[in-house]
C-alpha cells in the first residue's frame, strides 16, 4: 500500500516538475541576495524555462499553469497583474508553432530560435512597459536582460535536461 | 456500437487494459481545438487584467492585495533555508576581515565622537535661533525599520517587497530610506507587506531641489541605474557632484532626504547618481511623516 502511495507521489512530481523550476526561477531571481545581486539586471530565466519545456513538454504544459505561474511572478516583481502571462504564454505559443521543425536540430540552431522568439517576446514586453507608464521606455536596460537571457539559455538548457533525464520526466 | 474495443497485447505476452480507440480519437482533436481557443481566451484575458490594473479597477487591487499576502509567505518560506545557508556562507567569508573591520569602525568611532561634541553645540545652538525666531518646524518624524523580501531585477519595473504592513503602521505614499538616501515611496500596502516603488521606476517622480542653491527640480526614473533631473530653471547654477535632496513640496516626503549626486551635464540633460547601494539593500526604514497625515486630513476636510 505504501509503496504504491510513494510511485503515486513519486509520478505526481514527476508530471509537475516543468512547473517547479519555472516556479523556482522565479522565487530565485526576485531574492533581494540573489546571485545577480540587486541592481544590476538579471537574466529572464524562467522565460528560458518556458521556452525549453514548451518544445520537450508540451503535452502537459497547460495555458492555465502558465497564466498561474506569471500571476505569481508578477506579484512578487510587481507588474500589472497579466504582464508576464502574456510572455509566458507568447514564447509557449510560438515554440509549440514551431515545435516539430526546432526539437530535433542541433543545439546552435535551437540557441538561435530562443534568441528570436525572446528578442520578439522582449520587444513585447517593452511596448507593454511603455503602454502602462504612458512613455517612451528606455530601450537600454530591455537590451540588456535580452542578451543576459539568451547568453545563460546553454546553462539553463544543459541543466534542465539533466532533470529532466533525472526524473525521466 | 459507436465505441469499438480493441483488445491489446503488451510486450510481456499477457493481455493488457482495453482501450476505446474511437472514442480517443474523437477527444483529440476536441482536445487540442480546446487548447488553441484557451491560448487565445487566455492572452486577451491578460491583455484586459493589463489595463484593469493600470486603470486602476478595484476590484483588481484586491485581488493583487489578496495574492500578495497568500504567496509571498509561501515563497519566504521556500527561500529560508537557501537565504540562511548564504548569509551564513557570507558571515563565513567575511570572518577573516574582521579584526581589519574591529580596527577602521574604532577610528571612526573615535573620529564620530569628536565631531558629536561639535554637532552637540551646533544643535543647542540650532534650537536657541528657533526659538528667537519662533520657527514653525515640521512634525517629528516615526522610523519603522524592516526588511526588503523580494527585489525585482528586471527592466519591467523597479519596485521591492519589504516586510512591514498596515499592521505594522505602513501607509500609502510614506517615505522608505536606506542607510544612505530615499530607496522610494510606498505604492502598495496588505496588511504584513508594502510594495515600494523604487525612484529609479519610470514611473517615479519626486520634486527635489539642489543642496547648496536650493533650484528646485523634479527627478524622474527611467529603469536604469541613473535618474533624469526635470523641469530645471533656466538660471540654475549645476555643476557635477551637486547633492540633490528632496523638496518636502506637496507634503508627501519629508524635505532634505538626500537622493543622490549630479554624475553627467549634457546640455540639458542631468543624470543623478543614486546614492542607495541596490547590490546590498537589506534592511530598510520607513519614514512616518505625519506631516502628509495633517495635510490629507486638511485636503479631505477643506474638500468636503
Amino acid at each position: 500500500m505504501r509503496v504504491v502511495l510513494s510511485q503515486r507521489l513519486s509520478e505526481g512530481f514527476k508530471k509537475i516538475v516543468p512547473e517547479i523550476s519555472i516556479l523556482f526561477l522565479t522565487i530565485l531571481s526576485v531574492q533581494p541576495q540573489s546571485v545577480f545581486g540587486n541592481s544590476v539586471i538579471s537574466p529572464f530565466l524562467c522565460l528560458s524555462a518556458v521556452f525549453y519545456w514548451s518544445l520537450h513538454r508540451q503535452g502537459h504544459f497547460y495555458v492555465v499553469t502558465l497564466i498561474i505561474l506569471g500571476i505569481i511572478s508578477d506579484i512578487l516583481i510587481g507588474a500589472s497583474l497579466g504582464f508576464t502571462p502574456i510572455l509566458f504564454l507568447t514564447v509557449f505559443g510560438i515554440s509549440s508553432w514551431q515545435k516539430k521543425n526546432v526539437l530535433l536540430k542541433p543545439f546552435h540552431l535551437i540557441w538561435g530560435v530562443f534568441s528570436l522568439i525572446s528578442g520578439f517576446t522582449f520587444i513585447i514586453a517593452w511596448a507593454i512597459t511603455s503602454f502602462i507608464s504612458l512613455q517612451y521606455a528606455d530601450i537600454g536596460p530591455f537590451a540588456t536582460q535580452y542578451l543576459m537571457t539568451v547568453i545563460s539559455f546553454p546553462i539553463l538548457d544543459w541543466l534542465l535536461s539533466h532533470i529532466q533525464r533525472a526524473v525521466a520526466v | 456500437m459507436l465505441i469499438k474495443l480493441t483488445h491489446e497485447v503488451g510486450d510481456r505476452g499477457y493481455s493488457m487494459a482495453r482501450k476505446p480507440v474511437l472514442f480517443s480519437s474523437l477527444v483529440k482533436p476536441l482536445k487540442a481545438w480546446w487548447q488553441k481557443t484557451f491560448f487565445a481566451v487566455g492572452i486577451a484575458a491578460c491583455i484586459l487584467f493589463v489595463i484593469m490594473d493600470r486603470g486602476g479597477v478595484d476590484h483588481v487591487k484586491e485581488i493583487r492585495i489578496n495574492l500578495t499576502d497568500a504567496v509571498l509567505p509561501i515563497t519566504q518560506t521556500i527561500f529560508h533555508p537557501i537565504n540562511s545557508i548564504s548569509n551564513f556562507v557570507d558571515d563565513f567569508k567575511n570572518l577573516n576581515q574582521a579584526r581589519e573591520a574591529v580596527k577602521v569602525l574604532e577610528a571612526q568611532v573615535r573620529d564620530l565622537q569628536e565631531e558629536l561634541i561639535v554637532t552637540q553645540g551646533l544643535m543647542i545652538q540650532n534650537r536657541r535661533l528657533k526659538e528667537q525666531t519662533n520657527f514653525v518646524d515640521f512634525p517629528d518624524t516615526k522610523i519603522i525599520t524592516g526588511r526588503v523580501v523580494t527585489h525585482s531585477g528586471g527592466p519591467f519595473l523597479k519596485s521591492m517587497l519589504i516586510n512591514i504592513g498596515e499592521d505594522n503602521g505602513a501607509r500609502l505614499g510614506q517615505a522608505v530610506i536606506s542607510e544612505y538616501g530615499l530607496v522610494g515611496v510606498i505604492v502598495e500596502v496588505t496588511s504584513r507587506f508594502a510594495r515600494v516603488l523604487q525612484i529609479t521606476d519610470i514611473n517615479s517622480q519626486i520634486p527635489v531641489v539642489t543642496e547648496n542653491t536650493r533650484d528646485p527640480a523634479i527627478i524622474k526614473g527611467d529603469n536604469s541605474r541613473f535618474l533624469k533631473l526635470k523641469f530645471i530653471p533656466n538660471d540654475s547654477l549645476l555643476a557635477v557632484g551637486d547633492r540633490i535632496v528632496t523638496s518636502g513640496h506637496g507634503g508627501l516626503l519629508p524635505p532634505d532626504i538626500p537622493i543622490g549626486h549630479i554624475a553627467e551635464i549634457d546640455g540639458t540633460s542631468v543624470l543623478v547618481s543614486s546614492l542607495v547601494d541596490w547590490d546590498r539593500l537589506d534592511y530598510i526604514r520607513i519614514l512616518d511623516y505625519r506631516f502628509a497625515d495633517d495635510l490629507s486630513q486638511y485636503l479631505n476636510n477643506s474638500s468636503d
